[in-house]
């Protein structure tokens, strides 16, 4: 008995809770705005029609009280003056006008009024105008003329403009969601189409070299790739901005994409270690990754990048971690891909291949030849960067620079060691990695992060050269002349990518550990995130989830809106166009004088229309405020490049603040990277800064004025 | 020589100009941005629209004057005690007249007289730029050429993110200045608090001074025979059971000690609390209905309307709602009076809006707080 009364407890919390979870997501929302909108109309109608019915149609009698006026002024005075009378006359004309413009604007009067009177609370009316009081935008072309009407608009607009906020915020988010995604389906379909054949051309061409003939190939692809640099930098500037944006949509995150924002987060560049190692600790959950794996991959190009700058440099924090991320992702995923992979780069990227070729051999070679030495080969892992066999840096396959190729052997010799060890090894690995790692002096962090701006730039370039990639292994499906691993790769291959969080159980792991090869981990995440990012495209996710839509397409939207609402109103209620572009712009900004209002000037299907007129209105702010979102970043993003380059903004990064949020902090970090000249500035202040304060709020919303202005 | 000096000036200048620029995304040149863009709009609307109405009012003025003497003509030549025929003339023309005027309201006449009175005075235009990058958006007065409502557009689209930029700003000084207020008024209860421990701490110790005094003077007094009961006495009294010697003063050290004590407490206290110093939501509320309330007297007591009427008014405005359906300045004839309402009017609605923002500001973490909170318990 009393279990039973506590299951039904249970169970009505329950449903309880899940009911305010469906009235706080989007459908709920909109559903209770609906609903508070007709509640409001059924209110007011009830509160002001029964008023309405009074007064409605004195116009009427006004003219007639204006006549009789006279009459009676004319008829009292027993000497009859000219100028007495017209004066008297002209009294009750005024007040006769005061009147009539009353009525006019207020209550809805005109010509046809005399005919036949016509009441402005019908339901149709009274939706409009509750609709018009939540939204702010009040036309007062309808307005509560009772007591109880005004007390009630009062407390109607203290519950309705919160809600009616949030309800906009939420709209806005999916419809920018869905915007992007047409956007980046439709419009960019075409731009995707040409620069995918021109890759396709590119790898081919590039197929023709064998990878042995290492020198001038390589001395090719860097003069190629260099270029490339120049082209891609702006995009990479683009992706950055895109992720940054996912970033700060953390705080809708219980709306179901926190999976963007949580790579994204992951993949601005200067996090702090902890945080990206709970996250990576996170990553290996299958149903996430799918969704997006595209900005990781760009995560692990610049790790490539960066590994190779820091062996350079002697010093690798940041790094390290990222590597470590890496290199757990690459766990999971099957080693035959990574090798796969790196015949792909080796045919495609001379100056890839040269470093990846010989060290594959050898890392087959040590497979073959040394069993077990895993743990020395770690132990010089702990030993630091380019000293002994296990140097920590394994991930130097694909970079560009010099002197790297007998580090690179060294590391083959020392992953193939590893590759016996059990994974458990590998990850320990890792660990010891991370730790060493973050251990290290930042008195080397500047120049590092100096190379790691400059790497970043790069970062695209790789992804251009992994899809080129992908493309030749497309074509070029696995005839590979390391037969030794082919069987592996095979092997691997057959394991799908949504499998892989059940192989990243420890049996799993051990299993594929021996093929783990440590210097093509982070190659095979690139290459299996290619793969999956392949499919992805193919599916509907890939792309919108991660672009972002540039801010003249929004104005554009913005824009066609309007004018599709002009000619939609001046088609109904026979305004000229003007007339209509400048009812919605009036509308849709929640000035609203009211001079002008669908539904007054026809009499008969007036209400159809104000319903429409509402919908527009409702729909309209939703636009706008999702075209609100989308250029925010990018405006604020600019403002303050504008404010750089004026020099207005060089204070900027001293700022102390008092409210804290991610958002601004990656604002903050795009525009430096976006900003190379800057960057050497700004970096040491970079880390400090964690917050952005009002007063650069107003720098930058100022500065979007001025840009405006210009 | 020359050209490093040319080079100089040319710096000079331009760092004149960033430092206008800077000076201009301050607090006070924000607020200056946005009065001299509202004056600027006042001035540019009152020049477009001006001609505009004046031709309106003069429309409707010669109508009515055709009106007038319709009503005269037929007052003089028609027998006046011809009633029927009288009052059908008339009303023809009074029918008339409402026609045109129907047309003129359409144009944006609003009953206001040619010459004595009008929309698009100086004040009046700035009240309409006003509400046009406030977005509250009155709608009794609005720009009816297609150059004026162009214009308005293009004021609307710059002039409504200035506005945002000015609230956010403003409304961030205040928000500060508010919270050091409230620091400081918790601060000052707190002292308050303070004194009086203070106080009641130094009665204590006089109290004590004079006990130990006494007991000395009994002491001396009593050396021969009882002054070691006496002692005991006392110091059974005080809970003391020490060397009689220093005992006394250990009593006054004690006590001051706890006093002491005490007083750090207290300002330990005062100070957690300084440090989470948060303004509570009630008295943002209690701001802002305070401000609303404030204007719907004064409005009250002007424009002679109702007090709910002004509160209506107070609030449609603030809400940037703006119905337009009461406004201040249209009951009164004279035309001075009313520039003055428009003002202030004006006046109060930037100050208020500027408040709104202020506790928007204030509110907002408060009310985020709770929202997490409320989430938090749903979940578990």
């Amino acid at each position: 008995m009393r279990d039973e009364v506590r299951s039904c407890c249970l169970r009505t919390t329950n449903g309880i809770r899940r009911f305010t979870a469906f009235v706080i997501s989007h459908v709920g929302l909109c559903f209770l705005v609906a609903i508070y909108a007709v509640l409001g109309a059924l209110m007011f109608q009830a509160i002001e029609y029964p008023n309405e019915l009074t007064f409605q149609g004195h116009i009427k009698n006004d003219t007639w009280v204006v006549v009789d006026g006279l009459y009676a002024f004319i008829r009292e005075n027993v000497v009859i003056e000219e100028a007495e009378v017209k004066r008297r006359a002209h009294e009750l004309l005024k007040d006769f006008e005061q009147e009539l413009v009353k009525a006019v604007n207020f209550e809805g009067f005109d010509e046809n009024d005399d005919v036949r009177t016509k009441y402005q609370w019908t339901f149709s009316g009274a939706l409009l105008y509750s609709i018009t009081v939540f939204t702010t935008i009040g036309y007062g072309h309808i307005c509560p003329k009772t007591v109880l009407g005004r007390l009630m608009t009062i407390f109607y607009a203290m519950v309705g403009i919160p809600l009616m906020l949030l309800c906009l915020a939420n709209i806005a988010e999916s419809l920018a969601s869905v915007f992007t995604y047409l956007y980046f389906k439709v419009c960019c379909a075409y731009c995707r189409w040409q620069k995918n054949r021109r890759r396709i051309r590119r790898a081919a061409l590039s197929f023709r070299y064998h990878p042995n003939a290492a020198m001038n190939i390589r001395r090719a692809q860097s003069s190629r790739s260099a270029q490339r640099n120049n082209t891609v930098r702006r995009n990479a500037s683009m992706n950055r901005m895109r992720n940054s944006r996912f970033a700060d949509t953390k705080s809708v995150r219980s709306f179901g994409r926190y999976e963007n924002s949580r790579f994204d987060r992951m993949d601005t560049m200067s996090l702090p270690g902890k945080r990206k190692v709970s996250q990576i600790s996170r990553s290996p959950n299958g149903t996430m990754r799918t969704y997006s794996r595209r900005p990781h991959l760009q995560k692990s190009n610049t790790t490539l990048n960066m590994d190779h700058m820091e062996t350079m440099l002697g010093d690798e924090r940041k790094e390290s971690r990222r590597r470590g991320f890496s290199q757990r992702y690459t766990v999971s995923q099957s080693p035959a891909r990574e090798y796969k992979y790196a015949r792909g780069t080796l045919h495609d990227d001379g100056l890839i291949d040269v470093r990846t070729y010989p060290s594959f051999h050898e890392v087959v070679h040590a497979h073959e030849t040394r069993p077990s030495r895993g743990r020395g080969g770690r132990r010089g892992d702990q030993h630091g960067n380019g000293h002994g066999p296990g140097a920590g840096v394994p991930n130097v396959v694909i970079s560009r620079p010099r002197q790297r190729f007998d580090e690179k052997e060294r590391k083959a010799s020392s992953d193939a060691e590893k590759e016996d060890t059990s994974a458990q090894l590998s990850f320990s690995d890792e660990d010891d990695n991370f730790e060493r790692k973050g251990r290290l002096t930042p008195s080397k962090m500047d120049k590092l992060e100096r190379e790691r701006e400059r790497e970043r730039m790069e970062k695209l370039d790789k992804f251009d050269k992994l899809e080129r990639a992908l493309e030749l292994r497309d074509m070029q499906p696995s005839t590979s002349a390391h037969q030794g691993l082919a069987s592996a790769a095979e092997r691997g291959d057959r394991l799908p990518p949504r499998k892989q969080p059940s192989l990243d159980s420890s049996i799993s792991r051990r299993l594929r550990g021996e093929l783990d090869i440590r210097s093509y981990r982070s190659a095979g995440s690139e290459r299996s995130d290619e793969l999956s990012l392949h499919s992805l495209k193919r599916g509907n996710y890939g792309r919108p989830s991660s672009e972002k839509m540039p801010v003249t397409v929004g104005i554009f939207i913005v824009f066609a809106f309007i004018t599709g609402g002009a000619i939609l109103f001046s088609v109904w209620e026979n305004w000229n166009i003007f007339d209509g572009a400048y009812y919605c712009f009036i509308t849709l900004s929640t000035i609203g004088f009211g001079d002008i209002v669908p539904g007054q000037a026809l009499d008969e299907g007036s209400q159809e229309k104000l319903v429409v007129c509402a919908l527009y209105l409702l729909f309209g702010m939703a636009l706008i405020a999702m075209c609100f979102k989308l250029m925010q970043d990018d405006v604020v993003q600019k403002a303050r490049w504008l404010g750089r380059k004026i020099g207005i903004l060089v204070r900027e990064e001293e700022d102390s603040s008092s409210e804290s949020d991610l958002d601004d902090d990656i604002v903050l970090e795009e525009d430096e990277e976006d900003d190379p000249l800057s960057e050497e500035k700004t970096d040491p202040d970079k880390r400090t800064t964690s917050s952005g304060s009002s007063k650069r709020d107003e720098e930058r919303y100022g500065q979007s004025r001025s840009r405006r202005l210009r | 020589m020359s050209r490093r000096h040319r080079r100089s000036k040319v710096t000079r200048v331009v760092n004149l100009v960033k430092r206008i620029i800077a000076f201009f995304f301050s607090h006070v040149g924000l607020c200056a941005l946005v009065v001299g863009y509202a004056l600027l709009g006042a001035v540019v609307f009152r020049a477009v629209e001006g001609p505009h109405e004046m031709r309106i009012q003069s429309q409707v003025t010669s109508a009515r004057q055709r009106a007038v003497d319709v009503a005269w003509n037929a007052t003089f030549r028609v027998n006046k005690l011809d009633t029927d025929q009288w009052k059908k003339m008339v009303h023809a023309q009074v029918k008339k007249f409402q026609k045109e005027c129907m047309v003129a309201i359409r144009r944006g006449y609003d009953g206001k007289e040619l010459g004595v009175s009008a929309q698009w005075t100086f004040t009046g235009a700035f009240l309409y730029s006003l509400t046009v990058i406030t977005t509250i958006g009155y709608g009794n007065t609005s720009a009816k050429t297609y150059f004026g409502k162009t214009l308005t557009i293009l004021y609307a689209i710059v002039g409504i993110p200035l506005m945002l930029l000015f609230l956010t700003n403003i409304g961030d000084v205040m928000a500060k200045i508010f919270r050091f207020l409230y620091a400081q008024s918790i601060r000052l209860k707190f002292r308050i608090i303070l004194w009086h421990k203070k106080r009641k701490a130094a009665k204590i110790r006089r109290a004590n001074s004079l006990v130990s005094r006494l007991t000395r003077g009994r002491i001396k007094a009593d050396s021969s025979q009882d002054s070691l009961a006496y002692k005991t006495n006392i110091f059974k009294l005080l809970d003391m059971y020490a060397v009689p010697s220093g005992g006394v003063n250990d009593v006054e050290d004690l006590l001051t000690a706890r006093v002491h004590l005490e007083q750090l407490e207290v300002r330990e206290n005062v100070q957690a609390q300084l440090d989470s110093i948060r303004v509570p939501l009630t008295l943002v509320v209690f701001t802002m209905l305070a401000y609303l309330l404030a204007g719907a007297i004064i409005f009250s007591i002007w424009e002679k309307w109702t007090f709910l009427d002004s509160f209506y008014f107070c609030y449609i405005s603030l809400t940037t709602i703006g119905f337009g359906d009461k406004f201040p300045g249209n009951a009164v004839g004279n035309d001075k009076d009313a520039q003055l309402k428009l003002v202030i009017t004006s006046i109060y609605l930037l100050f208020g809006m500027a408040l709104l923002a202020m506790c928007f500001n204030l509110a907002q973490e408060e009310v985020q707080n709770k929202t997490r909170w409320i989430a938090r318990q749903f979940k578990s």
